[in-house]
């Protein structure tokens, strides 16, 4: 199975399940849960079924493309189901059966792993999936988003689509991945990866990201204040892709990095207020 | 006699998978709480026990009673005076009490107590039948658990560990219902769910065990884990044997409802990795056992414990080799470029690593403790090289910027002595960075290495006293930052390393106090560091009285001695293990009791008169002495004295307490025929001062007044 049929098998069976199949958020960003229809939709109480694609970026992951495991960019498949189905593990493990991982076959265990993100002032309790013995999935019920605790309780299912192709296909470094029948994951993005670690580590204008964070802080605090708490919310995407740029960068000391940290989740949590108040004065009207 | 009708009851709690950590003392607080809720509702059972899985808790209740115990209580009413009025008619308190409890005012009747007579009933509770207590108990049990963590995942918002997703609550055939966090209870379970999720019925308790067996289920986890070291040992048999390490099958006994070892390997390019590099890339990234070969020596096999029946196991193999070898390659990049960035390249860089932030970074924290070390190298003549000492103390943390402890924190220490070995450093710098971290417990290994005791003392000297001058100290239980475990191995490094714990504490104590000059100015003058000193050294003293009462000595004996140790200017730390060494047998002597009754009366006798503002003179006025006794034992303790005073220098605390020994029928004669409370002035006075020459003797060395 190729690395687009992966995709596109996942997508059809949370369809199946009733999921939306989103598309990826037009923002750089660490992970799937930043795109809004994580962050924001899991907010409230309107039940919310979603599942995409999700490019993320890690800059300090970047090895120059010499590394056969690690990318500073690569694909999450991220489903979110509010409220959680009871049975959501069964379900979970049918999925794995559809891009050719049958369960039955395999060592799948749930390895305790509690997810938290400073950033978001998120955080939930779960499971890292190990397929025998290789980190496949990271399963979080979400507990708070924004610091607000949630109720329904959403489920977060992630995927590294990466490491489950490359298991499936028996690739030992992701570059070989067939990403269609002509084409590999290397042919694509090798260059990218190499291009990208040089930028990352080594171009990065510091002032400029250190300004551009300063201005985009701002931005999502005025956004706020004028109640239009989604802008704002692309402003925090922003603000955390940049503290990302100057952490690889090694431009912040250990000080200034929690500082940073703080700022980021400063503002998602009065974003997250914000917004929580336009839709519950929404649902009043 | 009837015969009692008793059942099993059985309670599984089905949930997702629990954290390993969290099973065990999950098992002994369900024991608990159903323990206490049997007892008080008087419900009778023979045994309680409690197993688990990563899905479910389980509690088995063997011989439990059809019904609880019939139980009778008397109930005490109002007063008989206030219950009847002058005219013998029951009054509103009468009425009314016997209205609350439903019955007649005439089945009232009259009960003498110690405070007069009152209105009481007895009351008959008839045992209830246990299938309508049985519900009540288990939701208690299932409610009470407390983990380290919760969470929510249904609209009822009930917290546990992880989801509750079934229940079997069962006495005998009969499902006691209930419903917790939307689960309602029945007799039906799930097997190993990642195989197999239909439902499996349990008719009664007692085929549960088997049937979930049948299901790839063994719920005993003691079963299971013979079942584990036993599969384990058969797997290896024919390559070698495993490194079985405890709290690793501890781990996977609680990661696996159905264990099945799969024998894999890994190539052996990666053998010339470090051992301990090895065996945690196994142990902690895949949770699998290192194996040795048949000579003993580390091989490249390795058991991985698959959870589920021996089924596909070609697979199962080939993923876990896949994922080690993937591990490996990564741990193998780390250790070459580690080795080829070299550790005198990390001192720079431990500049961006914080200490704390408010004390400063950890190269900061290096260059005061290369003042420290080169203060206690003089000042216990330790004779140290203090280039070479300068040396370790730079080398001493240059691992934790590497990019193995990056991935691996556990290893700091250990890398840093095999990269020091590797780069041809000396062996005995190289064991000084591993060893400055000792001890890593309150009871682990000390330091054995000249260099590292100076460097682990200057280590946690320098926390210490940095953390009290910005206000941390610990206060009752928390301790987040470990300063009792830091402050416990430095007193236990001095106390066994002689040439310290020979000096006198005041010594050390003036040491530290220099200590404290070479922090940075900002937390030398804030409010925060007030009286830091004193405080700190008020905490050693703590720790040392900890220190002796885990070595076995009684609170009183550790009292006796510190006290006496805080106000001699010359006691040692060697001198504090001494004495209590020698009280500890003294007391063992038929007459220690009555010699520290004597010796807490003489003291009680000059702190009333110093209260009464006697001035209490350092001579005696031997031209005041007129009674014998009072005569005799003044030479005697004269002589006494000296001898003592030689013996203390000499350690000789035995001697002492035998001198004591001596002098006590003396001051028991001395009592009964001298009256120190004369009607004379001079002589009252001169004989407080004779009893106050005793007590000196024994000042510094021990205090009979804290002993009980």
């Amino acid at each position: 199975m190729n690395f687009q049929e992966i995709i596109m098998k996942l997508q059809k069976f949370w369809a199946k399940q009733g999921c939306i199949i989103w598309q990826p958020y037009d923002l750089e960003k660490g992970a799937g849960t930043f795109n809004p229809a994580t962050f924001l939709r899991s907010l409230g109480s309107k039940p919310w079924n979603v599942a995409y694609v999700e490019p993320s970026r890690r800059p300090s992951d970047g090895r120059y493309g010499q590394n056969p495991n690690r990318l500073q960019h690569y694909y999450q498949f991220q489903v979110v189901m509010k409220p959680a189905p009871k049975n959501i593990q069964q379900i979970y493990l049918k999925s794995l059966k559809t891009i050719g991982l049958n369960h039955k076959k395999h060592d799948v265990r749930f390895i305790e792993d509690d997810w938290e993100s400073p950033t978001l002032g998120a955080w939930g309790l779960g499971w890292e999936v190990w397929i025998d013995g290789m980190e496949a999935t990271q399963f979080t019920y979400f507990q708070q988003v924004g610091g607000i605790s949630l109720n329904p309780i959403s489920i977060e299912i992630t995927y590294g689509v990466e490491r489950i192709a490359m298991y499936v296909q028996k690739k030992n470094s992701v570059y070989d991945l067939e990403w269609n029948d002509e084409l590999t994951y290397g042919n694509i993005h090798l260059e990218d990866e190499r291009q990208w670690s040089i930028y990352n580590f080594e171009k990065t204008s510091v002032n400029m990201l250190k300004r551009h964070f300063n201005e985009f802080e701002q931005e999502a605090i005025r956004l706020v204040k004028e109640k239009i708490p989604i802008p704002a919310y692309d402003a925090v995407i922003k603000c955390s892709h940049l503290f990302n740029l100057l952490d690889a960068r090694g431009a912040l000391s250990a000080a200034e990095r929690v500082g940073y940290i703080l700022k980021v989740r400063t503002i998602a949590k009065t974003v997250a207020e914000e917004y929580l108040k336009t839709i519950e004065n929404e649902a009043k009207k | 006699m009837i015969k009692e009708n008793k059942k099993t009851a059985l309670l599984e709690i089905g949930t997702e998978e629990l954290p390993y950590l969290y099973i065990k003392p999950v098992l002994e607080q369900m024991q608990q709480i159903a323990r206490k809720h049997f007892n008080s509702l008087g419900l009778r059972y023979s045994k309680i026990k409690t197993y688990a899985t990563p899905r479910r808790l389980v509690m088995l209740i063997d011989g439990l009673a059809e019904k609880s115990e019939d139980r009778v209580e008397e109930i005490l009413g109002p007063a008989l005076k206030v219950a009847k009025d002058s005219n013998g008619n029951y009054t509103r308190a009468a009425l009314e009490f016997a209205l609350k409890n439903d019955v007649l005012p005439e089945k009232l009747v009259k009960k003498v107590t110690e405070r007069g007579d009152y209105f009481s009933f007895t009351k008959r509770n008839n045992g209830e039948k246990t299938e309508n207590i049985l519900a009540f108990i288990f939701l208690e049990v299932i409610k009470n658990l407390s983990f380290p963590k919760t969470m929510m995942w249904e609209e009822s918002s009930f917290k546990f560990a992880r989801p509750i997703r079934n229940i079997i609550a069962l006495y005998g055939k009969k499902i006691i219902k209930f419903k917790v966090a939307g689960v309602s209870s029945s007799n039906w379970t799930i097997g190993l769910h990642v195989y197999d999720a239909s439902k499996v019925k349990i008719d009664f308790p007692e085929n549960y065990f088997l049937k979930m067996k049948n299901k790839s289920v063994i719920v005993d986890q003691n079963e299971r884990c013979n079942e584990i070291k036993r599969i384990i040992e058969l797997a290896v048999k024919d390559v070698g044997s495993v490194i079985l390490d405890e709290s690793l099958i501890d781990e996977v006994n609680y990661l696996v409802e159905y264990p099945t070892a799969i024998l894999c390997t890994f190539d052996k390019k990666y053998l010339n990795l470090p051992q301990e590099v090895l065996a945690i890339c196994m142990k902690k990234s895949q949770k699998c056992f290192a194996v040795n070969d048949k000579n003993g020596k580390f091989s490249n096999y390795f058991i991985g414990i698959k959870n589920g029946i021996s089924s596909c196991q070609e697979i199962v193999r080939e993923g876990y080799e896949k994922v080690i070898a993937a591990r490996l390659a990564d741990a193998e990049f780390f250790y070459l470029n580690d080795l080829k960035n070299g550790l005198k390249n990390n001192i720079e860089k431990l500049k961006c690593i914080i200490f704390h932030d408010e004390i400063g970074t950890i190269y900061e924290k290096l260059e005061r403790i290369k003042q420290i070390v080169k203060l206690l190298n003089k000042e216990f003549n330790m004779q140290i090289d203090d280039t070479l000492l300068k040396k370790a103390v730079e080398l001493s943390k240059t691992d934790l910027v590497s990019e193995m402890i990056f991935e691996y924190p556990e290893l700091r220490g250990v890398m840093g002595k095999i990269y020091a070995l590797k780069l041809g450093e000396s062996f005995c710098i190289a064991e000084s960075i591993e060893q400055h971290y000792y001890p890593l417990s309150a009871s682990g290994t000390l330091p054995s290495n000249k260099i590292a005791v100076l460097i682990s003392l200057a280590d946690r000297i320098d926390t210490l006293s940095a953390m009290f001058s910005i206000g941390l100290e610990t206060y009752g239980s928390a301790d987040p930052y470990g300063l009792r475990r830091i402050a416990i191995g430095f007193i236990r490094i001095m106390i066994e390393n002689l040439a310290i714990a020979n000096l006198p504490i005041k010594n050390l104590s003036s040491i530290i106090g220099k200590v404290f000059e070479f922090l940075p100015e900002n937390l030398k003058n804030n409010s925060k560091s007030k009286n830091a000193y004193e405080k700190l050294i008020n905490f050693f003293w703590q720790k040392i009285e900890s220190i002796f009462e885990l070595q076995g000595y009684s609170y009183y004996e550790i009292k006796a001695v510190v006290n006496s140790s805080r106000i001699n200017k010359s006691s040692s730390l060697s001198s504090i293990k001494s004495r209590l060494i020698a009280l500890k047998n003294a007391r063992k002597r038929d007459n220690f009791l009555a010699i520290a009754t004597v010796f807490k009366r003489i003291n009680n006798i000059i702190n009333r008169a110093k209260k009464q503002n006697v001035s209490i003179l350092e001579k005696v006025d031997r031209t005041l002495l007129i009674e014998n006794s009072e005569k005799t034992l003044f030479f005697t303790v004269k002589e006494a004295k000296d001898a003592i005073a030689n013996y203390v220098l000499k350690d000789e605390y035995d001697k002492v307490f035998d001198k004591i020994l001596d002098i006590k029928p003396l001051i028991d004669d001395f009592f009964e025929k001298v009256i120190v409370m004369s009607e004379e002035k001079s002589l009252k006075f001169n004989r407080i001062s004779l009893l106050n020459y005793i007590k000196n003797m024994f000042d510094g060395f021990i205090d009979f007044s804290a002993l009980q």
